[in-house]
């Protein structure tokens, strides 16, 4: 299956919504307790049927997922190579292949201004019609870079 | 797998657990009929090549820094089964791993002939002393 197809599957976006909750708790603490079993259970289900493919992508919307816990660092210098991976990431969201375009942000986050990187995540995952984990993402942003907020 | 005091897996009905979800379970691993015999439907305990290839709620956080998406809980530990050679075939001669449709490196363990649930779980917490911990480094 193409990887633009992945958030067209239901069981995959549901997969996202849950793991998006289950940061939730990890980031409030609460994650090692019955709420946080229930919630693993649920993806356990959802994701019997997973691909290799869906998988890797969904430990990197994971690792994604702990930006909002974790202290944004510095931007360094964008290389040549990050200048066309982010080119290249507009590129596949608009052609809907939300796992390459967050993937090649992935790659080069260390040379993306935080802010800009989660507004960028948030855009994506909007497109992609998980409204809820975009709303997140541009909050963080934000929070991030208050004089980029939007009004709402 | 959920840990437990001698550091093997615990063994049980509960997701995580050495063993599978049977019916009423909503998260049943296995479909069991009418005589009490497990289906051969391909449903059994979940397992993968590698520790790289599971699923991220599966890893538990405390290895985040080798494996940056883990969300699973600090309570898991990841075993691997002895020496066997992860594909299409007999694990012992009571059990098989039989891959998931779509992938080469996640599978179930099911039963080798149809057997009624109990011996399907009793012969899966037989292995429980085939299971070592194998996580990685987390430097």
């Amino acid at each position: 299956m193409p990887n633009r197809m992945f958030f067209d599957q239901a069981d995959y976006c549901e997969y996202v919504r849950l793991l998006a909750r289950l940061h939730d708790l990890i980031a409030d603490g609460d994650d090692e307790g019955a709420e946080g079993e229930r919630l693993r259970d649920e993806m356990d289900s959802c994701s019997e049927h997973f691909s290799d493919e869906e998988i890797a992508s969904l430990n990197g919307i994971s690792a994604d997922l702990y930006s909002f816990i974790e202290p944004a660092a510095m931007p360094r210098a964008k290389t040549r190579q990050a200048q066309q991976d982010l080119l290249q990431a507009m590129l596949a969201a608009q052609s809907r292949d939300y796992v390459k375009a967050l993937d090649l942000l992935r790659r080069n986050q260390a040379m993306i201004e935080p802010s800009l990187l989660s507004y960028m995540r948030g855009q994506i995952f909007a497109d992609a019609g998980l409204e809820v984990l975009a709303h997140r993402f541009f909050e963080h942003a934000s929070m991030l870079e208050p004089s980029n907020a939007m009004s709402s | 797998m959920k840990r437990d005091l001698d550091g093997m897996p615990i063994v049980g009905t509960q997701s995580k657990e050495l063993g599978v979800r049977v019916p009423p379970n909503d998260h049943a691993d296995v479909d069991v009929g009418y005589d009490g015999l497990v289906k051969l439907d391909g449903g059994g305990m979940s397992v993968a090549s590698h520790w790289s290839y599971l699923k991220p709620h599966l890893v538990p956080k405390r290895l985040k820094s080798t494996f940056s998406g883990a969300a699973g809980a600090d309570s898991l530990s990841i075993y691997r089964f002895g020496d066997v050679a992860f594909g299409a075939a007999a694990v012992n001669e009571h059990l098989d791993l039989s891959l998931k449709p779509g992938s080469s490196q996640h599978g179930n363990i099911v039963p080798a002939v149809s057997m009624p649930i109990q011996d399907f779980l009793g012969y899966l917490a037989g292995t429980r002393n085939e299971w070592i911990i194998e996580e990685p480094s987390n430097a």
